[in-house]
């Protein structure tokens, strides 16, 4: 695959049907007529791509915009995520607290992923019925008309966080999330990779983000200016996952050593560790704190430059299990030169 | 060079400076970029990842109309956008507003 053919994939990702072809349409000759102004500066046109999607910035970016716009409008999605907590509620027992679910996957890319990893699955209409080796019970995890508005049709669903709990809570087998992009879920000895590593952990994490109520997830969208970029130093492990999360918005770029895919998210930086997070904000100063709910709770004077930064430990139990972290360093208290 | 745009100033006002620029008829996503720069010696410079999203929420929003066309000079089609009458007339009632607010601050700075 070029990295054009890259870029256009995550641009679009998340989108379905017309609108995903239009949308990767619209970007690709945006994109060309971009890179031919640079041929004819005597680029070749490898070069040319490569230069313009550098220019352009992060894919990821377009494809929470266009996401919002075209797939879950706010408003939407609160809704349907109440309605899935009620669905959950109502199936699970002794359920203590649902999670917020917030991505959906249409059931036949779910289905396909789930039997790639071998296994069986059982449409109902209702419910698709997943059997996972070790299993006490087979589980179920509710499919629902997804409306797409601008096409005037629904896509069939399922919500990726009432799956993640119902099989950490009914199966009782350990459930843990490795890696990004993509991302393994391992249930018992089975395997399962999404390509949506973004989505996994979102969902796994959102109970806690609900819980405090941190307004810096999901998907908030933003104007992407501005070049400044900043350092966390910690040390750990390559493929050690960690998130960044403040009051303001984030865009954050991955380390050099992160995944070959970019992922500049506004407030969620997982990276393939090589003991640095890079990231960019339009934020100049931060100061961590280990008190999670200060960063959105507290009458701090500092309260919009607070951040704190949490290391995933992969075990879902059956909501994702984290420490929060102080970095080794953070190179970014005084603000270069070309912030803003 | 102009002094960088407070980014939030931009976000705020995301719509307006579309709606503006689409005023002088109808223009592609590369187009409307670079039409901003140059028009205002780059002090407008949009990304891709806010620009397309923000289009087609006003597309969505009935403030812009859309079509795919092939290009003048033989090249791809490209995805043409232009003012609504809605549009139109948010805009007038955008700059109105606008207009005002500039007098507020004008007259808060004493400037008459």
């Amino acid at each position: 695959m070029t990295e054009l053919e890259t870029y256009l994939k995550t641009a679009t990702r998340g989108l379905w049907g017309k609108k995903k072809l239009e949308v990767r349409e619209e970007l690709e000759v945006h994109i060309l007529e971009q890179a031919r102004k640079l041929e004819l500066q005597g680029l070749n046109k490898p070069d040319a791509i490569q230069k313009v999607l550098k220019q352009i910035g992060p894919a990821n970016i377009v494809s929470r915009g266009m996401i919002g716009v075209h797939t879950m409008p706010n408003l939407l999605r609160t809704t349907l995520a109440l309605a899935s907590i009620s669905v959950a509620s109502a199936m699970l027992v002794n359920t203590a607290q649902a999670l917020a679910f917030e991505y959906l996957f249409g059931v036949t890319e779910f289905r396909s992923i789930l039997e790639s990893a071998k296994l069986q699955v059982k449409d109902t209409g209702a419910n698709l019925e997943v059997k996972f080796p070790g299993s006490e019970k087979d589980i179920q995890i509710k499919t629902f008309d997804f409306p797409i508005p601008a096409e005037n049709t629904t896509l069939r669903s399922i919500s990726f966080g009432q799956f993640l709990e119902s099989t950490a809570r009914e199966s009782k087998l350990p459930v843990r999330l490795q890696g990004w992009a993509p991302t393994t879920m391992q249930i018992g000895t089975t395997q399962i990779q999404f390509p949506y590593s973004e989505s996994v952990y979102g969902d796994a994490l959102s109970a806690e983000f609900k819980r405090i109520n941190y307004p810096g997830w999901p998907m908030t969208g933003s104007i992407n200016i501005g070049d400044c970029t900043h350092k966390i130093q910690v040390k750990d492990a390559p493929g050690t996952v960690y998130v960044l999360m403040s009051t303001v918005v984030l865009n954050v770029f991955d380390s050099a050593d992160s995944p070959k895919e970019q992922f500049n998210q506004y407030d969620f930086a997982p990276v393939q560790n090589d003991g640095t997070l890079n990231f960019k904000s339009p934020a100049l100063l931060l100061e961590f704190t280990k008190n999670l709910e200060t960063v959105v709770n507290a009458k701090h004077p500092l309260k919009e430059e607070l951040a704190v930064l949490l290391k995933l430990t992969g075990k879902v139990n059956p909501t994702l299990e984290y420490e929060v972290v102080m970095p080794e360093q953070a190179v970014s208290k005084v603000a270069p030169e070309n912030c803003y | 060079m102009n002094q960088p745009l407070d980014p939030n100033l931009l976000k705020g006002n995301l719509e307006l400076i579309l709606l503006t620029i689409l005023e002088e008829g109808e223009m592609y996503g590369l187009e409307i970029i670079n039409e901003a720069q140059a028009r205002t010696d780059g002090y407008f410079d949009f990304k891709e990842g806010s620009l397309y999203p923000a289009l087609h929420r006003m597309t969505q929003a009935g403030l812009l109309v859309s079509e795919f066309r092939d290009s003048d000079t033989g090249g791809p089609r490209r995805k043409y956008y232009t003012l609504s009458e809605k549009g139109t007339k948010i805009l007038e009632k955008k700059h109105a507003e606008w207009k005002r607010f500039n007098q507020a601050i004008d007259g808060l700075k004493g400037v008459r």
